[in-house]
């Protein structure tokens, strides 16, 4: 148990090494003098020099990479070309924003995904179980910003609830106004939601299929009972687990969702950071994003050995 | 006699005329398959054919009549230049399926060769670093990376497909690594290896044919994802540039529209969401005939 | 993009030596429709105000921004302000006179003016701003607002003197823009590089928070000079990016004032709770065609091009039918505008042109826009007037930094210039006219223009100026360096709730005496 969660952790300091220098590579993948880029084609060679020993672009390739990794170990990501900022500081001021939008994403998540999927496996080929389709097909075939602008186009436009759902003035606080990530959450549930649902409805149909579960249902228990002291409970782990796995996803899909719903988070600074060409920027916020995942990826394997002793591990 | 039990793989895919028909059959039997088919053919139709059968030019302005909603005339309404809604949205499929079917493939290549590598030589330093590598593309939030990746190599299609079929690798690196694993061990590949066949050969001839549904049948499915992926890069401006058509850059450049003009934006979107259903109740159906 | 060199005033006052006498002291700022029927000013609460894209810096030296400015305007105030009327008058200075021969301006400050840091606000001060904005080092955009400054002398601590090389004319006008901005040195020094984002000032609202990408928070200065103001305990400028939801924020009230208004979001305005403030703009909205190489370096074609842009479908179709057709860099509203000015739209003129220039089937040239939905519009509207002389035009979108990037350095061959409004000519037109200025290296270069630009800025005399731009606003539009089309207006969105709120015409507002009821 110890070795396998041992293993992981190495695992996961392998993808943050090797994320790092995919990170790293981003900038040096520009073709041509990145300073040069990054200040337009007829800079004055004597800016050029200048944000070259900025950015450290003078030095051989592999001089650079080990620097940024030592200043990364340090938890130095360098100084934003725009606000002129540690990048650090940016991240720190953002990252609340996009955590606090996530988990209010997954609890909506949650809160639709649960009781529809666990029902839809129950009574499976049953009404809940098409409502469960019904909702992961438009998870699937709608990307997020449509399901965005449809949400504002209902709530906003035509059942004029834009008070309640507090879809403008996101650059405030949830802790003030805990309504302002109520639209934008729900968008980004929706696609969570749906397979969340397939998921939990597989296992539902699984665990009321098995052996164990037809034998305890011979014992004259109460089909209620069977439901939520044996069914429910086996179908919960994987479903919570596999939202852990969805962290990934769900960081991609809050990019665009805090493009339209302003919402002041990782992904406006990362966005804002890609177009102005503010690199540092954009390297820091990768990094805490892809950091952010690795180390929940890490936590929902430990917690599965924990409390799932079927899993090997080797 | 054990060795009769085990089948070929290669069955599989070099069946007999006979399999593949029931299994054609088989597909067909369920009507949402058939449908989904059909819409796949009629959109792409749509896309080849835009000039015949879109019912006005996609660029032609036509100021008098700007924001003109649904009519028989025009049936998606006009935009805030008096174009056709529903003629941009039929040109605006070539990008849409270019883009999406070009990183798909590309990243089915690309996935592919790196996992029929892993999987052929496991546990080796090759294997480490190239699904370790897999792994750490992975946790990149997926449209932070294509984005990232889209606007440093430069607008354009080319640059646009790179970007998105790099986010698309590793999942086929992933599956074909397993199934070379299992299918390595295999008697007719041990047996090949063992009538002296070179690495490469055992491969190319024996490996990869029997792999090959399962990543088709993914690549399928993932062809609707990349259409998402690519509206949703076009939404945020990485795309073709204007006035050509593409329904993510349609939906995003007519946002101001909302209230007052929604068919500009849900035009575009039915575009979207219709071409993905279509694309992924086929990859299903698909699923369903190989598993 | 918005270039902005907010220099206001009107020039009456430069003539005079004294500028306290001739203009009197400050006026009562009640110009809103709403604010003159409902009385009682309300101390205190919360002012929101929507805008339609985020902050880059607040440091004055660095800012080219509108919206940068416009809060900014509040954080330090001005040196001279802008009366509702269109008059220059004192504010942190009280006083400022200008010598016989137009070299000397000798500035005298408020007594006991305190920076929100605490330290005092002195002449000192103003000296150290200056020469930071002068230092190569500090790059700062405002240098032409300085002009030929030789000598910046400390007579005491509420007075200096500033001495130029030669005449400069608009000097007393950019006193109420960014140079007019004075920070405090001490914040300067500590905070260094992150000033921008840490600004400290001695105006009505002391910079209390700022969310990257997100809302800037002001709070009242308790200390600030005028006693009893400002009303308002809190300002927070929210970057409210979409359009419509920055109207739907005004309807609904989470947002008080909507700057500006998307003209495509006028319908949406809803009566019961806010209305338009519509006042005419300054500033140009101009079609820049560079003219140092490839088609458009041939006179003709950029006078095809004029021919061809219907200026009123523009307006119609991007302006929803704001604003007024421009012809020149001077708006109606400039003292310089030249009413008999103007160029028909003719597509018989265009294709004549284009046989003059030596290609009768026309040529092709790319345009450079921002990615926004309105260069979107106005980019195809374009395309498509043009495609009906058989000139075509490529249009690439690019994000901000880039545009910017390239307009500066001359990288494009056609791109958009929205220059905001100041009452002084000089400031709208100087820096895109003057050939060995020129900031948008659009290569044009006609001795005669930058004779007639500089001895208006050297000259006082008003009439003589006014001749000298007309006869510039000519020469532009037979040679079209730029195509000239709108002269927009200033669109606000303003919730009933606000009083003592005042649109100007340059888009500065001044939040000192604007209250809010509930």
């Amino acid at each position: 148990m110890v070795q396998y969660v041992v293993r992981r952790l190495l695992l996961s300091l392998v993808t943050a090494w090797l994320v790092a220098t995919i990170v790293f590579s981003l900038v040096h993948l520009v073709p041509g003098n990145p300073a040069l880029v990054i200040l337009g084609v007829q800079a004055s060679p004597a800016d050029v020099h200048r944000l070259d020993q900025e950015l450290h672009l003078n030095l051989p390739v592999w001089h650079q990479y080990g620097d940024w990794l030592g200043q990364l170990l340090m938890g130095h990501l360098g100084t934003s070309l725009i606000y002129n900022e540690p990048v650090i500081h940016l991240i720190f001021q953002s990252l609340p924003r996009t955590i606090e939008l996530s988990l209010v994403a997954m609890i909506l998540s949650v809160i639709i995904g649960v009781p529809v999927g666990l029902l839809a496996g129950f009574h499976h080929g049953g009404l809940w179980d098409r409502l469960s389709l019904g909702i992961a097909t438009l998870s699937v075939v709608l990307p997020g910003f449509v399901i965005a602008l449809v949400f504002i186009y209902l709530f906003t436009f035509r059942w004029h609830w834009m008070e309640i759902a507090g879809i403008a003035h996101t650059g405030i606080s949830p802790w003030i106004n805990p309504l302002v990530y109520l639209v934008p959450g729900l968008t980004l549930a929706i696609g969570l939601a749906g397979p969340l649902m397939r998921v939990l409805r597989v296992e539902v149909m699984e665990a009321a299929g098995s052996d164990y579960i037809r034998t305890v249902r011979m014992m004259g228990i109460s089909e209620r009972r069977i439901l939520w002291k044996w069914v429910f409970k086996n179908a919960l782990i994987p479903g919570l687990t596999f939202l852990g796995t969805q962290l990934a996803l769900l960081m991609g899909g809050v990019v665009i969702i805090e493009e339209i719903f302003a919402i002041p988070g990782m992904g406006s600074l990362i966005v804002t950071a890609i177009f102005n060409k503010d690199y540092p920027v954009v390297q820091g916020g990768i990094l805490a994003m892809a950091f952010m995942v690795i180390i929940v990826n890490f936590l929902v394997d430990t917690v599965y050995a924990l409390i799932d002793p079927r899993i090997s591990y080797h | 006699m054990l060795t009769v039990t085990i089948p070929d793989p290669r069955q599989e895919v070099t069946a007999t005329p006979d399999i593949r028909h029931r299994m054609l059959r088989r597909f067909s039997r369920r009507p949402i398959n058939m449908m989904g088919l059909l819409l796949i053919v009629g959109i792409v139709c749509a896309g080849l054919g835009a000039h015949w059968i879109a019912p006005y030019p996609a660029n032609a302005t036509h100021f008098a009549s700007a924001l003109r909603p649904p009519s028989w005339h025009h049936l998606f309404g006009t935009d805030s230049l008096g174009r056709d809604v529903l003629s941009r949205i039929i040109y605006g499929t070539n990008a849409s399926l270019l883009a999406s079917m070009g990183a798909v493939g590309l990243a089915l290549g690309a996935g592919t060769v790196i996992g029929l590598a892993a999987g052929y030589w496991p546990h080796s330093l090759l294997d480490e670093m190239l699904m370790r590598l897999m792994d750490a593309i992975l946790v990149i939030p997926p449209l932070v990376l294509a984005l990232a990746l889209a606007f440093i190599l430069g607008s354009g299609m080319v640059n646009a497909i790179f970007a998105i079929s790099v986010i698309f690798s590793p999942q086929f690196a992933r599956v074909v690594r397993s199934k070379v694993l299992t299918v390595r061990t295999l008697p007719f590949v041990e047996a090949a290896q063992s009538a002296g066949a070179g690495s490469m050969r055992i491969l190319w001839r024996h490996i990869l044919p029997s792999i090959l549904q399962p990543i088709l049948v993914l690549g399928t499915l993932d062809v609707g994802s990349a259409i998402i992926v690519e509206a949703s890069l076009a939404y945020l401006g990485l795309g073709l540039q204007p006035p050509a058509p593409s329904w993510g850059f349609m939906v995003s450049s007519n946002v101001n529209y909302l209230s007052q003009a929604p068919w500009l934006i849900f035009g575009p979107s039915l575009a979207i969401a219709l071409t993905v259903w279509a694309v992924t109740i086929v990859g299903q159906g698909l699923q369903e005939l190989s598993s | 993009m918005t270039i902005t060199n907010k220099v206001t005033g009107a020039l009456v006052c430069l003539l005079g030596a004294s500028l306290l006498a001739a203009c009197g002291s400050t006026t009562n700022s009640s110009a809103s429709p709403t604010a003159g029927t409902k009385t009682a000013t309300h101390a205190g609460g919360t002012l929101t105000i929507g805008t339609y894209t985020t902050y880059e810096t607040f440091d004055p030296a660095t800012s080219h921004t509108l919206l940068d400015q416009q809060i900014m305007d509040n954080i330090y105030g001005t040196l001279l302000q802008v009366s509702p009327s269109g008059q220059i008058v004192p504010n942190m200075a009280t006083h400022v006179s200008v010598s016989a021969n137009g070299l000397q301006y000798v500035i005298t400050l408020r007594k006991g003016l305190q920076f929100q840091d605490g330290t005092p606000f002195t002449a000192t001060a103003i000296k150290y701003n200056w020469e930071r904005i002068l230092n190569p080092a500090t790059a700062s955009v405002q240098v032409s607002n300085l002009g030929p400054v030789s000598k910046i002398t400390v007579n005491s601590p509420t007075q200096l003197t500033v001495a130029f090389s030669q005449p400069f004319a608009p000097f007393m006008d950019n006193l109420t823009g960014p140079i007019g901005m004075i920070a405090s040195p001490t914040a300067i020094q500590k905070e260094g590089a992150s000033f921008g984002s840490h600004p400290v000032g001695a105006g009505p609202f002391a910079f209390q928070s700022w969310v990257p990408n997100g809302a800037v928070t002001l709070t009242r200065y308790s200390h600030y000079w005028k006693t009893g103001y400002p009303l308002l305990n809190t300002v927070i400028f929210d970057p409210i990016l979409s359009a419509s939801t920055l109207v739907d924020s005004l309807d609904n009230g989470q947002i008080q004032i909507a700057d500006v208004l998307d003209p495509t979001q006028l319908s949406q305005v809803q009566s019961s709770t806010a209305h338009v403030s519509e006042v005419p703009g300054l500033g140009w909205f101009g079609f820049n065609l560079n003219s140092a190489s490839g088609p458009l370096a041939n006179v003709h074609n950029r006078r095809a091009v004029q021919y061809a842009i219907n200026r009123a479908v523009i307006r119609q179709l991007v302006f929803h039918n704001t604003g007024s057709l421009a012809y020149s860099q001077f708006s109606p509203t400039s003292w310089a505008y030249d009413p008999h000015l103007s160029v028909p739209y003719s597509t018989a003129q265009a294709k004549k042109e284009l046989v003059a220039a030596g290609n009768p089937q026309g040529f092709t040239f790319t345009v450079q826009a921002q990615n926004t939905s309105k260069y979107i519009t106005l980019t195809q509207v374009l395309q498509s007037e043009l495609a009906k002389v058989g000139i075509t035009m490529h249009i690439q979108l690019l994000a901000l930094s880039t545009y910017l990037t390239n307009l500066n350095s001359g990288a494009y061959q056609a791109n958009f210039i929205n220059m905001s409004g100041s009452l002084d000519p000089n400031s709208v037109s100087y820096i895109f006219d003057e050939s060995s200025v020129n900031v948008v290296k659009n290569g044009f270069n006609d001795p005669v223009v930058n004779h007639l630009m500089n001895a208006a800025l050297t000259t006082p005399n008003q009439t003589a100026r006014t001749k000298d731009y007309q006869q510039v606003a000519q020469r532009m539009s037979r040679d079209v360096p730029m195509v000239d089309l709108i002269n927009p207006a200033i669109l606000l969105g303003v919730g009933h709730t606000v009083h003592g709120f005042v649109n100007f015409p340059t888009q500065y507002f001044y939040l000192g005496r604007v209250s809010v009821s509930h």
